[in-house]
C-alpha cells in the first residue's frame, strides 16, 4: 500500500471518529462498566475511550483539520500547489480601553506583518502570520516616585503567532486564525533612567476578509480587514491592511 | 471538486468557527452584584443608633416571615454603623444601616446570597410598640421585632419578619478569617480582594480575622496581590503584562487598579488601615516567595508594635506556606521574634516555634494534633474552607480556633448559632 493509500484509510477512520459517536460508543461497553447518568452517555463508556472522550475532542478535530490538506494531496494528484509569501502594512485601532478619552492616549498604531500560506488547488488555504501590532500608549506626567516626580510613558504591542486556514474564491478570501500572541508593554521613566519591558503569551484568534488583485506572475497586491482578538486579556483591534503577495514556487 | 471536499472543506469552516467560538466565549465578562439602594431612603432624616441601642439589637433572631429566603434563624451583628445579618439558607446574609426616625428604628440595605448572584435591597423597621419605644428610651426592650420587606431587581417583593430570641454569645477567641483580606473577586463583593477597602469590609462580612497576600514589586516593596501576574482577573491596567516583580510600585500605583477600581495597596498600608480603621484581631500574611519573606516580616514587626503601642488586640503573622519560606524564616535569626504561622507538619511548628498551626482543611479535623498544638499554645486554623455543609460539620465537631474562608458570612452563622 503506497503511502497516498495509507494517509486516505488514516483520515477517513479520524473523520469517522469524530463524526459519529455511536459508532465509538454505542455498544461497545463491557458488562460492568456503568455510565454516569448525570452526562450524555457517550461522554462515559468504556475506560480505554474515556481519556480520548474527555480530553481529546478538540486535539482530534485539530488533527482532522490539519490533515485534510494532506488528504486533498493525495487525492488530488494532477493539482497545482503554490507556497505564496504575504507582507502586509495597514493601520490598526484598539476597540476597547479604560483609558479612552485621556489625552495622551493613544490607540492607533501602524501593523506590519507577514503571512506564508501553502495554497492547494482548491478553496482551503493553510498557513501562519506573524506580525508587529502597536495596541496603545499612554503618557503619565508628574508621578511621584522614591526617586522623585518623574513622567511615564507606557506603550503596549502584541506578536501573534497564528495557524491560518484560509478560504478564496473569485480572489475573495476569508481567513481564520489561531493561536497565541506575545503582549509587552514597554516603560519609559527618564528618573528611572530605563526602558522597562514586560510581557506574557496569551491565548486568541484572528478574522479577516480581503481581496487580492493578482498580476501577470507570481506577484498581486490586495487590501485587508482584520479583526485581532487577544482574548485571554481581553484586547480586541481592527485593522485595514494593504498587502502585496509573492508566490515563491508552484509544483 | 468533488462532493466529498466539498464537506471537508465545509467541516473546516466550521471546525475553525467552532474554535474561534471557544476561544471567544472563554472570554469572561466583568460580572458584578448590582446593589442600587432604595430611590425613596427613609435613612436621610434619621438620626443615627447609639451603642446601647446596636447591642440590643444584636443577637439570635426567629425568622417568622421570609423564611424561604432566610430560613428558620438568622444572626444580626454589628460592626461600627452597620448591621450585618447572616443566616444559613441560600447561604444569605444582609448589610444595613439603621437610624431612628420618629419614634421607630429603621434599616436599609441590600441582602445577597453569597454564592449566587441573587440579591435585592431590604428595608426593617422596629415599630415603637415591637421594641422601639424601650430601645429610644436605653430601657431593655421586652421584644424586638425587626419586620419590613425585601425586594429583588427592585420588582418583587417578599415579606421579612424577624423576632429576637437571645443575645449573641461573646466570640470566644474564635478565628473567622477572610480570605483575601474579606472575600475573592469572584464572589461579587463590592470592593476588590486584596484592597484596602474590602479589609475593612471584612467585619461587615462576619470576619474578625483576615488573611492577605503578599508579593514584592520589581523595587522591591510589599504588595497586596495574589497571582503570579497581572491578569484581567484581578486589574483594570492595560500597560500591566507578566509577571508582578517586573513592575515598580510607580508603575502599580500609577497603570492600574484593582477590578473595582482601588489602587493596589501596600503591604505597610494595609496593616496601617488594619490597626487604625478595623478591630481585626489577626492578619496572616500569606507571603508568595522567600523574598517577599524578608522584605515583609521587618514591616510587620513595626506594625505589630504599633499595634501594642495603641492596646490593640492584634497579631499578624508570616504565614509559611512552602518548604522553602519555612527554611528561610527558621535558618534566619533575626526572624525569631517574629509570629509566625505555619502550614507545614506540627514538628516543623514547633521547630519554628510558630504562634499557629494552619493545615488544609482536607486532612480533616486532626483532632489529636489540634489538641497537641493548643496544649502547646498554639492556636489552629483550618484552610480554606468555603463548602456550607463542611464549614457546619467544622464548627461543631472540630477543635479548631478558626476557620479562613472566602465565606465569612456562613461561619459567622455557624459559630454564633452552635449551642444557642
Amino acid at each position: 500500500m503506497n503511502i497516498t493509500l495509507k494517509i486516505n484509510k488514516i483520515y477517513k477512520y479520524l473523520l469517522l471518529f469524530i463524526l459519529i459517536p455511536k459508532f465509538r460508543f454505542g455498544n461497545a461497553c463491557s458488562a460492568g462498566q456503568t455510565p454516569m447518568n448525570r452526562f450524555p452517555r457517550r461522554m462515559f463508556s468504556c475506560n480505554e475511550k474515556q481519556w480520548l472522550t474527555r480530553h481529546n475532542k478538540y486535539f482530534l478535530l485539530l488533527i482532522l483539520i490539519i490533515s485534510n490538506p494532506l488528504y486533498l494531496l493525495c487525492l488530488d494528484k494532477d493539482s497545482d500547489y503554490t507556497l505564496s509569501t504575504e507582507i502586509f502594512a495597514g493601520w490598526s485601532y484598539k476597540l476597547n480601553s479604560e483609558l479612552a478619552g485621556e489625552p495622551s492616549y493613544s490607540r492607533s498604531g501602524l501593523p506590519v506583518g507577514l503571512r506564508i500560506m501553502w495554497e492547494p488547488d482548491n478553496l482551503l488555504r493553510v498557513g501562519i502570520e506573524s506580525a508587529y501590532l502597536k495596541l496603545s500608549s499612554f503618557e503619565k506626567q508628574g508621578i511621584e516616585t522614591k526617586y522623585g516626580t518623574t513622567n511615564a510613558k507606557a506603550s503596549l504591542n502584541a506578536v501573534p503567532i497564528l495557524l491560518i486556514f484560509s478560504m478564496n474564491k473569485w480572489n475573495f478570501d476569508i481567513s481564520t486564525g489561531l493561536g497565541v500572541y506575545y503582549l509587552y508593554a514597554t516603560f519609559d521613566a527618564k528618573l528611572i533612567n530605563s526602558v522597562q519591558q514586560s510581557g506574557e503569551w496569551d491565548m486568541g484568534f484572528l478574522l479577516s476578509i480581503g481581496y487580492t488583485y493578482p498580476f501577470d506572475g507570481p506577484f498581486s497586491v490586495g487590501a485587508n480587514l482584520k479583526y485581532y482578538s487577544i482574548s485571554e486579556r481581553q484586547e480586541y483591534l481592527i485593522s485595514p491592511q494593504i498587502s502585496l503577495k509573492y508566490n515563491v514556487f508552484t509544483w | 471538486m468533488s462532493n466529498l471536499n466539498i464537506l471537508f472543506l465545509s467541516l473546516i469552516v466550521l471546525s475553525s468557527i467552532l474554535f474561534s467560538s471557544i476561544i471567544l466565549s472563554s472570554c469572561k465578562g466583568d460580572y458584578s452584584v448590582n446593589i442600587t439602594g432604595f430611590a425613596d431612603s427613609q435613612l436621610k432624616n434619621t438620626t443615627s443608633l447609639n451603642g446601647f441601642i446596636k447591642k440590643k439589637i444584636s443577637g439570635l433572631y426567629k425568622v417568622r416571615t421570609g423564611k424561604k429566603m432566610f430560613g428558620d434563624t438568622v444572626v444580626v451583628k454589628w460592626s461600627g454603623t452597620t448591621m450585618s445579618v447572616f443566616a444559613r439558607r441560600n447561604e444569605a446574609y444582609m448589610v444595613l444601616k439603621g437610624g431612628s426616625l420618629d419614634s421607630s428604628l429603621v434599616f436599609e440595605g441590600y441582602w445577597r446570597f453569597a454564592q449566587s448572584d441573587r440579591s435585592g435591597n431590604i428595608r426593617l423597621h422596629i415599630a415603637y410598640m415591637e421594641g422601639a419605644k424601650e430601645l429610644l428610651q436605653e430601657l431593655p426592650p421586652g421584644k424586638v421585632i425587626l419586620s419590613g420587606f425585601a425586594n429583588e431587581d427592585g420588582t418583587s417583593r417578599s415579606s421579612i419578619s424577624l423576632e429576637y430570641i437571645k443575645p449573641l454569645k461573646v466570640n470566644d477567641g474564635f478565628y473567622i478569617v477572610a480570605h483575601r483580606g474579606g472575600g475573592r473577586n469572584s464572589d461579587l463583593l463590592p470592593y476588590s480582594e486584596n484592597s484596602l477597602e474590602i479589609i475593612q469590609y471584612a467585619e461587615i462580612l462576619g470576619a474578625n480575622a483576615i488573611e492577605i497576600d503578599i508579593r514584592l514589586t520589581k523595587d522591591k516593596e510589599p504588595i497586596l496581590y495574589h497571582d503570579d501576574n497581572f491578569n484581567t482577573r484581578l486589574i483594570k491596567g492595560e500597560y500591566m503584562v507578566g509577571p508582578v516583580e517586573n513592575y515598580y510600585l510607580y508603575q502599580v500605583k500609577n497603570f492600574c487598579t484593582l477590578k473595582k477600581g482601588e489602587i493596589i495597596p501596600t503591604l505597610s498600608e494595609a496593616l496601617e488601615v488594619v490597626i487604625k480603621k478595623t478591630n481585626i484581631k489577626f492578619v496572616w500574611l500569606d507571603i508568595k516567595s522567600v523574598e517577599a519573606a524578608r522584605i515583609s516580616i521587618p514591616v510587620m514587626n513595626n506594625y505589630m508594635k504599633m499595634a501594642n503601642q495603641r492596646g490593640r488586640d492584634l497579631v499578624i503573622l508570616v504565614g509559611m506556606p512552602t518548604r522553602e519560606i519555612f527554611d528561610f524564616i527558621v535558618s534566619g535569626s533575626e526572624y525569631e521574634t517574629a509570629l509566625k504561622l505555619c502550614e507545614l507538619s506540627i514538628d516543623d511548628v514547633r521547630k519554628s516555634n510558630s504562634k499557629v498551626w494552619a493545615p488544609r482543611w482536607t486532612l480533616g479535623y486532626l483532632t489529636n494534633q489540634v489538641e497537641a498544638m493548643q496544649s502547646e499554645g498554639r492556636k489552629t486554623v483550618v484552610w480554606t474552607l468555603d463548602e456550607p455543609g463542611f464549614i457546619r460539620k467544622f464548627i461543631n465537631e472540630s477543635k479548631f480556633d478558626g476557620i479562613l474562608t472566602n465565606y465569612p458570612t456562613l461561619v459567622a452563622y455557624e459559630y454564633y448559632i452552635k449551642d444557642q
